[in-house]
């Protein structure tokens, strides 16, 4: 069957074309007086991709079709000294080319596609070796880490992603965002939901030819709500699957909903405090993944950044000056002693952040990123760093068609985990040190994501922020900014508890984070005096009295 | 192969946005009442757009969409129809100014799902509006009196006029393999680097809800075929050259053998303008063919007779002073009429039966007999006697406010001369000039103009095929690499004589109001002195290796 399987991707006429025209890219592209590619990648994603917004029982927009693209990567130099690694300005122009192909079957159209986007990338290629050569000949110190890792010849082709259906998905997304209708104090709604079925293809000069599916379907559930006295705020929730028929049912999302309306409506009977509070929080839930999420996980990410030029000699450049290397340094404590750090792409084959391969056809790693709290190594693509010379299968491509080290299925874990209780009890112990008969939970952030109509983008907010009594009782708070939430604190963890998993969409890309509770032992919530729009005179339609409309 | 029909209103259901908005307006303008500044006139404009397209290449489908989305745009005014909130303030940063945004509301659903969208957006420009007016009250008294004084806002009439739904039904499969085949001729010759053939088709609804009592809902049909090369000349010169088509309803849309001879016809020019030599700067005759005219005078004259330029100082008001005064032969005339669906059997692009602003369409004359006679109107009057209203012209793609627009823009002659002895003419021209050739030009891919004070007041035509004609006889020559440019008052004290060949130009025209379809409408114009300029060039080398070419690979 594996064989049969395999017998027929590699008559694949799509890709034969590719391989065709990458091997005569490889042998042939060449200017005068300049060097030849030394290797050359094609990453090809070609799937069908649903998306659908729908509000209040309405649908907003619906997308649905075939999409083919190319991403050619044609390396000029060698790789100790390569013409991609390197960025002299705000562009990108260093070899890697975006294309869209033709949908249809016809190889000889997705060759001249390729075709124009290799000859482009060839020339962007040349043209930034010899900036990077000229700019590094000003430089009193030159940088001797190499700026590539070839890989081995590979073959693995794996399954395809099957076609989602729109239909149903379309059907689902009108039915959850119906459930908003019940909710008159959630002012705005909308549920998207993407889904996207078919493969992701890398081939290179070097023999690689690895297919690994393209299958998940989002669904982004998100409410906005507004206070008396003008506040605005947004929750949103994520179900992030690898196939229609694992998601939840109707009525387990539309829970969602009224979770999200729950929260929202607690947030608008928040508390605002009139005083700073100083002492300790516990960190729970979504809240606490996106905490490392943002703190540590970024830190983790080895990839270096692309060379730029010495500082001060261009007049336009963005983007970091300074080292590119930012990852925590190896053997640097980061954490709480006992901790770990792992990530292991094939864990969980049924999280859309599954992948035998990464997006260089390099085969995923589990890997230890922390031991006992300290750093170990880093999420690695095949650009190496000063510190780590091979690729550990973690390489993702980002917005601008590099492939950099980044997280895929990772998880924290501390070396023992407390009981609510014991948490409860030990923040008790502590916010007595500071005089307070309370301590502060933080359970979720109000959502990232802009504002459906107002591209408002809100800041990192909490939207779930509890005080809690001696005696158990809970009362929410708003309008508060907290300080504190450093890496250092959460490297001074005082305890930890249960674990949250969450899934991220990235671009089309997913990954996954598994993180503790944390209970830390000193923040600071200042009281912030926002500027807040009036409540409009006319109540929103879901809110009217039926008699009035008003 | 298409299928596109305007349905018959019999015993039409209740329209479900028309509802929507108008039960919102209700809402809004009772509840806003009670606030502080509340808004004078309050108006809701939604298109809802059906949309398909279609695009092959190399033989092979590229890609094949259907989109439906609909769009609300709310315009809330502060003050009276004198001052409003909507009045410039001046040597404000544009960047100060509250963004004015476009909301999509959804395209089925519940009630409550449009009217939440309304009733949002709504907030927004009402707050945005009071902001601005309680600003403006204040810098009016810090500024100088302003030269021109106008009101801001032209009371109207209450339109209700609710027509038939527009709906687009798309054989696709049939129109995908025309495509595919004509993609192939386009693609047949190694030096065509890159080629499509596309295919749009957009129904879409207009409506318009004011507080003044209109009611709106008018349809409009739009379909395109549309062909393009592109080459690279050896010295990097990037060349497209494209060949369209506009119609209202498909059956005026051209069949495959016929979008095959064009295919082919446009494969053999582009190989010809590769080869081409370069044209360089020149003064001279120039013979301007039909629909070349036409864009010309769209970029000379049209966008400096848009009303509400009249008063905006930042502007050149390059005729404002002109009303009565001679500016071309006394047998051309110029006039702007949206309510004309074809011109000697052509479709228009600008035709349609209310503006953006919910006005009735009108003819509007520019320039008759040669004379000077006025200017296109939204509701933003000026201060010249017989422009104080509307006269159809308040246009505006969806996420813009209206302004006044050319719509269908008509050149004409009474006195047109034929096509042959305008040729004669330009050769007459050009040996009593002393030169050694005239300037033909057949076709442009557009152009752009230069209205305001700061930089220059002129205007650069975007050639892409044109020929030198030379005086001894010699046979015409192709060249590439040219631009018209010159300054409008110059430009039009030139033009000689007009032919008897109208051409139609179909295009999108984009301004500070968006995006919005036009017609430019002229015969061909001899014109005495004319300036070209060298095009921008890239400097790219040709593809390093040769396009692949068939039988298919791998198959």
């Amino acid at each position: 069957m594996i064989a049969l399987l395999a017998a027929a991707w590699a008559q694949d006429p799509i890709v034969t074309a590719l391989q065709e025209e990458l091997q005569r890219s490889m042998s042939e592209l060449v200017l005068p007086d300049s060097p030849r590619p030394y290797f050359v990648a094609y990453r090809m994603k070609e799937a069908w991709n649903i998306e659908v917004r729908a509000s209040l029982g309405g649908v907003l927009r619906d997308t649905v079709g075939p999409d083919r693209r190319l991403v050619a990567e044609v390396r000029v130099g060698s790789p100790e000294y390569d013409s991609v690694n390197f960025r002299s300005g705000y562009g990108s122009e260093n070899g890697l080319v975006a294309t869209d192909l033709v949908i249809g079957d016809a190889p000889l159209a997705v060759r001249k596609d390729a075709w124009l986007g290799s000859d482009a990338a060839y020339k962007e290629g040349v043209a930034n070796l010899s900036a990077k050569e000229a700019a590094d000949a000003r430089r009193s110190e030159g940088d001797t880490t190499p700026d590539y890792t070839l890989g081995e010849p590979l073959e693995h082709l794996g399954q395809k992603g099957a076609a989602p259906d729109l239909a149903r998905l379309r059907e689902l997304a009108v039915a959850i965002s119906a459930r908003f209708a019940k909710h008159p104090d959630v002012e705005l709604s909308s549920v998207t939901a993407w889904a996207s079925g078919g493969r992701f293809v890398v081939i290179d000069s070097l023999g690689m030819h690895v297919e690994r599916p393209i299958e998940s379907v989002d669904l982004e559930i998100s409410g906005n709500a507004r206070a008396a006295d003008g506040s605005r705020t947004s929750d949103l929730r994520s179900i992030r699957v690898r196939t229609l028929d694992d998601l939840p049912s109707l009525a387990e999302l539309e829970r969602s909903v009224d979770d999200i309306a729950r929260a929202l409506t607690s947030w608008q009977a928040a508390t605002i405090p009139e005083e700073p509070y100083i002492g300790p929080l516990l960190v729970e839930g979504s809240a606490a993944v996106d905490l490392f999420r943002r703190r540590i996980l970024t830190e983790l990410q080895g990839t270096p950044d692309p060379e730029r030029p010495v500082s001060g000699t261009r007049r336009i450049s963005f983007g970091s000056s300074g080292s590119p290397e930012r990852a925590y340094a190896l053997k640097r404590r980061i954490l709480p002693r006992g901790w770990t750090i792992t990530d292991d792409p094939q864990s969980d084959p049924r999280s859309p952040a599954w992948r035998t391969h990464d997006d260089e056809g390099t085969p995923t790693q589990a890997i230890e990123l922390v031991t006992d709290g300290i750093v170990r190594t880093h999420y690695m693509s095949r650009t190496p760093s000063s510190a780590i010379a091979q690729s550990n299968g973690h390489g993702r491509s980002d917005r601008d068609y590099t492939v950099r080290g980044s997280p895929m299925v990772t998880e924290l874990h501390p070396d023992r985990t407390a009981t609510r209780r014991r948490l409860h009890k030990e923040a008790l112990k502590i916010t007595a040190t500071y005089g307070n008969d309370h301590y502060l939970v933080l359970r979720r952030y109000e959502s990232d994501i802009p504002d459906l109509f107002r591209m408002r983008v809100p800041g990192h907010e909490p939207l779930e922020l509890v005080r809690v009594f001696a005696n158990g009782r809970e009362e929410h708070i708003r309008g508060v900014e907290l300080e504190g939430l450093t890496r250092r604190a959460l490297r001074d963890a005082v305890m930890a508890g249960d674990s949250t998993t969450e899934v991220f969409r990235s671009g089309s890309d997913h990954f996954q984070i598994t993180a503790p509770s944390v209970l830390l032992d000193e923040v600071e919530a200042k009281p912030r005096h926002g500027s807040a729009e009036k409540p409009p005179p006319v109540a929103s339609p879901l809110a009217r009295e039926p008699s009035t409309g008003r | 192969m298409w299928i596109l029909s305007l349905v018959t209103a019999r015993a039409e259901p209740p329209d479900p946005v028309l509802e929507a908005l108008s039960r919102e307006l209700e809402v809004s303008v009772e509840g806003w009442r009670e606030e502080p500044d509340p808004p004078y006139y309050l108006a809701y404009r939604s298109v809802d757009r059906h949309v398909w397209r279609i695009e092959a290449r190399y033989g092979a489908l590229a890609s094949s969409s259907d989109s439906r989305v609909r769009v609300l745009d709310v315009v809330a005014r502060v003050g009276s129809f004198e001052l409003d909130s909507t009045h410039p303030i001046r040597d404000a940063s544009a960047l100060q100014a509250p963004y004015h945004m476009g909301q999509q509301m959804p395209v089925s659903g519940p009630p409550e799902a449009l009217q939440s969208v309304v009733w949002e957006a709504t907030n927004k420009e009402v707050r945005d509006a009071q902001e601005l007016w309680r600003q403006l009250q204040t810098v009016q008294k810090v500024k100088v009196e302003e030269i021109h004084e106008a009101p801001d806002f032209s009371p109207a009439t209450a339109v209700v006029d609710v027509r038939p739904l527009a709906e687009l039904e798309v054989d696709r499969g049939a129109w995908e393999d025309t495509l595919i085949e004509v993609s192939a001729v386009l693609d047949a010759h190694p030096d065509i680097l890159r080629s499509a053939a596309e295919l749009s088709a957009e129904a879409e609804n207009h409506y318009i809800v004011t507080s003044e009592g209109t009611r709106l809902r008018h349809p409009r049909t739009w379909l395109r075929v549309d062909i393009h090369t592109e080459a690279i000349a050896d010295d990097g010169m990037v060349l497209r050259i494209y060949r369209w088509k506009d119609v209202r309803v498909a059956e005026a849309l051209p069949d495959a053998d016929e979008l095959t001879s064009w295919a082919e016809d446009l494969v053999q020019r582009t190989v010809a303008l590769r080869v081409a030599p370069l044209g360089d700067a020149y003064d001279g005759p120039i013979l301007l063919r039909g629909p070349a005219a036409g864009v010309f005078m769209h970029e000379v004259i049209g966008h400096r007779v848009e009303g509400h330029r009249q008063k905006d100082e930042k502007e050149g008001q390059t005729f404002r002073e002109k009303i009565g005064t001679q500016l071309l032969p006394p047998d051309i005339s110029i006039f702007d009429d949206p309510t004309l669906d074809t011109w000697t059997g052509t479709y228009l692009n600008g035709s349609y039966a209310y503006d953006d602003e919910g006005q009735p369409a009108q003819r509007a004359w520019i320039v008759r007999d040669g004379v000077f006679e006025g200017f296109l109107m939204s509701r933003s009057p000026i201060d010249i006697e017989g422009f104080h209203h509307s006269n159809g012209h308040g246009r505006a793609s969806s996420y813009n406010t209206p302004t006044a627009r050319m719509a269908n823009t008509i050149v004409s002659s009474s006195r047109p001369v034929p096509v042959a002895e305008l040729r004669a003419m330009l050769l007459a021209e050009v040996r009593a000039q002393g030169r050694e050739y005239g300037m033909m030009i057949e076709e442009l891919a557009g152009g752009f103009t230069m209205t305001g004070r700061v930089y220059p007041n002129s205007f650069n035509v975007r050639a892409t095929y044109g020929w030198r004609v030379y005086a001894d006889g010699r046979p015409d020559e192709l060249v590439r690499g040219i631009d018209l440019v010159g300054t409008p008052l110059v430009a039009l004290s030139n033009v000689m004589a007009a032919g008897d060949d109208p051409g139609v130009f179909n295009g999108f025209c984009g301004a500070s109001s968006g995006s919005v379809p036009n017609a430019a409408v002229s015969p061909s114009l001899l014109i005495r002195q004319l300036e070209t300029q060298k095009k921008e060039s890239s400097s790219d080398r040709p593809p390093l290796l040769p396009k692949p070419q068939g039988p298919e690979t791998g198959t």
